[in-house]
């Protein structure tokens, strides 16, 4: 039998392996994937037990349900930390109140999702997503601090605009402007990002 | 609650954060299903906010997450596997289930139609055969009755026959004793050879045995017919072309005998019951 190279192989394609229960291809995937989706996890209900917990449903969902996976309407790793978000919040938001008042995001500097000191670079993460990893952080790091939190608050603390601008004690006005001008800045940087290495490829 | 297009430009990265309330969000996710240009903002909305995830410090889950991760997916294939057989096994005993039913219930239904389908064939046999019988009846009948049909528009035509004649005779026969309460009446025209007698109150004869008309000659009794008489004595008889012949001798008179029904046309030899002497 042929022997694969499973960390040769794109995203998409691992997921087509999924299709027929190849636990070779999910653990690739997995080894590619699962400090991500734990990061992000931890970053939204501030335990690890939890964000294990997390991070196991998500990838189990993968295992279990890989035709939810739609390559045509776009990345993997879109979709997958999509998958990862909402489940964390959901998790958050069912530990109630509690938890989300001892982990609600604050404006401090330690509550940033930029990285700290002490992170690290993955390896199998790095080949993949480094340059889309650093995309994005450059991205954040050029928004204004307002509408970086404003946005922190909504992705990772599950808040709705509403609930933001009383969290803030701003209108609610001001936090879908913040909101809004923080994506757009955020999205141009990033095609603008996609454009030159497109160019340079 | 409905969005326009400009609602949603306003409010697409919102939503791609989920910072929408619930009722936003449907009536948003409404309308980028009507508006390709919008879902089109939607898409880029959503990939931009997913890669805000990319810019969490990482950390790294531990192996023994992994383990776990991957013994739950090894047991879920397992358990998937197993359901999929069970579920197909149990799938194809239903069906073989069902098609067993299906045939038993069409062969006892074939058969049933097999039993009635002969009971009616043997009903409309019996019924052909009854109505057969019944037909040949009518059939008997009506050959009898255009037989009787045809003796009687004879008889009818005889009778009117003798009474045209010039010559006609009436001759009224007494009883023997052999049959003392009977009588009858001989209407004939001995030119025309042709006669009627008409008889009553003679006895029932036994089976085979049948009354015959003669007429008397010196030489010959010379045989007229043969005829039954009804439940009541009566009896009618036809007699045609009856010549007189020289050679016969001369006539005397007419008689009525029983005789066997087998008996020839020449001989008599039963009992006269009837009788007229005309000389």
């Amino acid at each position: 039998m042929e022997r694969v190279d499973y960390t040769g192989l794109r995203d998409d394609e691992l997921m087509a392996r999924l299709e027929h229960r190849d636990l070779a291809a999910f653990e690739a995937l997995y080894d590619r994937y699962s400090d991500l989706v734990y990061s992000v996890a931890l970053r939204v209900v501030a335990d690890s037990h939890v964000a294990q917990d997390v991070t196991q449903d998500v990838f189990l969902r993968v295992w279990r349900r890989p035709e939810q996976f739609d390559v045509n309407r776009g990345k993997f790793v879109t979709w997958l930390m999509s998958v990862t978000r909402n489940k964390s919040i959901d998790e958050r938001r069912s530990q109630g109140r509690r938890l989300r008042h001892e982990s609600l995001p604050t404006t401090s500097e330690e509550e940033d999702v930029l990285p700290s000191g002490n992170d690290r670079d993955d390896p199998a993460l790095a080949t993949v997503l480094s340059d889309e990893r650093a995309a994005v952080r450059k991205a954040l790091e050029v928004l204004p601090a307002e509408q970086k939190l404003a946005i922190q608050l909504a992705y990772f603390g599950g808040l709705t605009q509403q609930e933001i601008a009383n969290t803030l004690g701003q209108p609610l006005g001001t936090v879908k402007t913040r909101i809004r001008l923080g994506m757009q800045k955020m999205r141009g940087a990033l095609e603008e990002r996609r454009g030159k290495d497109r160019n340079f490829s | 609650m409905t969005m326009d297009c400009e609602h949603v430009r306003d409010n697409i990265d919102a939503w791609a954060l989920g910072a929408l309330d619930g009722e936003e969000a449907r009536a948003l996710e409404a309308h980028i299903e009507q508006h390709d240009d919008c879902a089109a903002l939607a898409e880029s909305a959503r990939d931009t906010a997913a890669s805000i995830a990319l810019a969490v410090p990482l950390q790294s889950a531990n192996s023994a997450l992994k383990a776990r991760v991957l013994a739950s997916a090894a047991v879920l294939s397992d358990i998937h596997h197993r359901r999929n057989w069970r579920t197909w096994s149990a799938a194809a005993a239903a069906c073989v289930a069902a098609v067993a039913i299906v045939l038993i219930s069409w062969s006892g239904y074939l058969h049933a139609r097999v039993n009635s389908i002969t009971d009616d064939n043997a009903q409309v046999s019996a019924d052909a055969t009854s109505e057969s019988n019944s037909f040949a009846t009518v059939r008997t009948e009506l050959v009898q009755a255009n037989t009787t049909n045809v003796g009687l528009v004879s008889s009818q035509d005889a009778v009117i026959d003798i009474l045209s004649r010039p010559d006609i005779a009436r001759v009224p026969l007494t009883a023997t004793t052999s049959a003392p309460a009977s009588n009858g009446r001989y209407i004939w025209s001995q030119t025309g050879g042709l006669g009627a007698l008409v008889a009553t109150n003679l006895p029932r004869l036994a089976d085979g045995t049948s009354y015959c008309m003669w007429m008397i000659f010196d030489n010959a009794w010379v045989y007229g017919g043969r005829f039954k008489v009804d439940d009541t004595g009566n009896g009618r008889l036809i007699v045609r072309n009856v010549s007189a012949a020289a050679a016969q001798g001369r006539f005397h008179g007419f008689a009525v005998t029983a005789e066997p029904d087998t008996a020839p046309e020449q001989e008599h030899n039963g009992p006269t019951m009837l009788q007229a002497l005309v000389d």
